[in-house]
């Protein structure tokens, strides 16, 4: 146990959410609306939609299900209504099976079986209430660091992403692991050409041997597509920013992992088994991805850019870092830390400890420029085709 | 002018393995001194260089391996001489 000790609600003995959220999600695209109606009569409410539930197969419809389910199981969600309509692939029963209710609240509402809007109104208003009272009473209580989780993310690099933000966040990611938590490094494709670093630090052969094919698959999804890589990555504004190669890219890309030893490789949405540093398989999509993470457990996000993003998540804070001054500047409300001054000697260490006296702050219910802004982005990565 | 500026102020080595470094601000064309350890070289950067963009630390021949962050990030495709950018006129991605 380490001397960090956070506050947060507590779900179970190893899980506690740093945000107590009550979201109201759809099951399936044709809930959306109805969800939306829902959102607007509480602003307390995190409302929660896609474009998913119905008419996919197989791996999708499992892929699906993980991500909303897992999405519920985040501890920094504390009650959820699940709103479907009634006849579709993803049913809320399903979602409500595979939801862990100790330490929250679950409820669910068929528009099918309910029947006209008013009504499905009333019901939504009932299960609102009992949510309320639910959440309410519960108080953040200690909890220790090595029970948090951990993303990271990059979107939008710059050749001083991996020279000012990615290592910050590297030294970050190293001193989180050591305390004993969890930290997720995500984007397959941003790791093609960064093989011979990640394998020397995966001590595992399963592990080493799934990751490495998994890179492989994603080369080969761009020249099924007809894509050169060597043609399209790095872009040509990455380019003309003095970024010469993939590898170079991607280097650059996996610092903000730090230097520990991978110990897992878990799918999309599926919440890591291990402590330490794991890496989830994610697209490079940078709301696929994040979404991904916080299905999968992540209490928060650290985010880099280097050409500036809004992103938020629905139910984990995001902390967006920036990799250069100038865009700070210009984006000031949708940063949270600037690494830009390491180009002009602001030391590295100085900017992770920055960073992770922030992260603390967010744990302990400090809001990051993304919850400010109400940005909420869910997108669930697709495998395959709709039908 | 023969003035000689230190390299590390205007451009960051990320490994002690590296054979080129980043400007972290518009370089111009000069001599700098790059010191590692007790040893110190003289570059002399015939060109400006742009923030963000590599310059060679040594003479690197053609096909060698080229490295940043410790890691190969492509194979020279020309010789390329200490001082002088390395980016995609001279570097081919071995991906």
């Amino acid at each position: 146990m380490s001397e960090i000790k956070l506050k947060g609600y507590r779900r179970s003995d190893s899980l506690f959410g740093i945000r107590n959220h009550i979201v109201v999600m759809s099951s399936v695209s044709c809930a959306n609306s109805v969800v939306e109606r829902i959102a607007k009569t509480d602003s307390d409410i995190i409302q929660i939609t896609h474009q998913h539930g119905c008419t996919h197969m197989g791996a999708d419809t499992e892929q699906v299900l993980r991500t909303l389910s897992g999405t519920c199981n985040n501890p920094n969600v504390g009650g959820v209504l699940l709103v479907g309509l009634g006849c579709e692939n993803v049913s809320v029963s399903d979602i409500a099976s595979h939801v862990d209710h100790s330490g929250k609240i679950v409820k669910t509402l068929l528009i099918q079986e309910i029947g006209e809007i008013q009504k499905i109104m009333d019901a939504a208003r009932d299960s609102i209430r009992q949510m309320k009272d639910f959440v309410l009473k519960q108080q953040r209580s200690n909890f220790d660091i090595c029970h948090l989780t951990v993303g990271l993310e990059c979107g939008g690099s710059d050749p001083f992403s991996g020279i000012t933000a990615n290592p910050a966040v590297g030294l970050v990611s190293d001193r989180l692991v050591e305390l004993g938590a969890t930290v997720i490094l995500s984007e397959i494709p941003e790791m093609i050409g960064a093989e011979a670093s990640l394998k020397s630090r995966i001590p595992d052969d399963t592990v080493r041997q799934r990751l490495l094919a998994r890179i492989k698959d994603y080369v080969r999804f761009a020249k099924d597509a007809g894509c050169d890589l060597r043609g399209s990555n790095p872009s040509p504004g990455n380019i003309k920013a003095g970024l010469s190669s993939i590898e170079e890219k991607s280097l650059g890309s996996i610092t903000k992992g730090g230097r520990s030893n991978i110990k897992e490789f878990v799918e999309y949405a599926r919440r890591p088994k291990c402590k330490g540093l794991v890496v989830m398989d994610t697209p490079g999509n940078d709301p696929e991805s994040v979404t991904g993470m916080v299905a999968g457990g992540a209490n928060l996000v650290l985010f880099t850019t280097g050409t500036g993003t809004p992103l938020g998540n629905p139910v984990a804070p995001v902390i967006k870092i920036s990799s250069n001054t100038g865009m700070y500047q210009r984006m000031s409300d949708f940063i949270d830390i600037n690494a830009g001054e390491i180009i002009k000697g602001t030391r590295t260490d100085a900017v992770a400890d920055e960073i992770f006296e922030f992260l603390l702050d967010v744990c302990n219910g400090r809001q990051t420029a993304a919850e400010v802004n109400n940005c909420r982005e869910f997108a669930i990565n697709r495998i395959g085709p709709s039908f | 002018m023969n003035q000689h500026r230190n390299l590390s102020d205007y451009a960051i080595i990320l490994s002690g393995k590296d054979n080129v470094a980043t400007a972290l601000v518009d370089l111009s064309a000069g001599n700098y001194i790059s010191s590692s350890g007790e040893s110190r070289t003289t570059i002399t950067v015939p060109e400006d260089i742009s923030a963000g963009f590599k310059l060679a630390l040594s003479d690197i021949r053609k096909a060698e391996p080229i490295y940043k962050y410790g890691y190969v990030i492509g194979l020279a495709k020309t010789d390329i001489k200490k001082g002088h950018c390395v980016h995609v006129h001279n570097l081919l991605s071995s991906v």
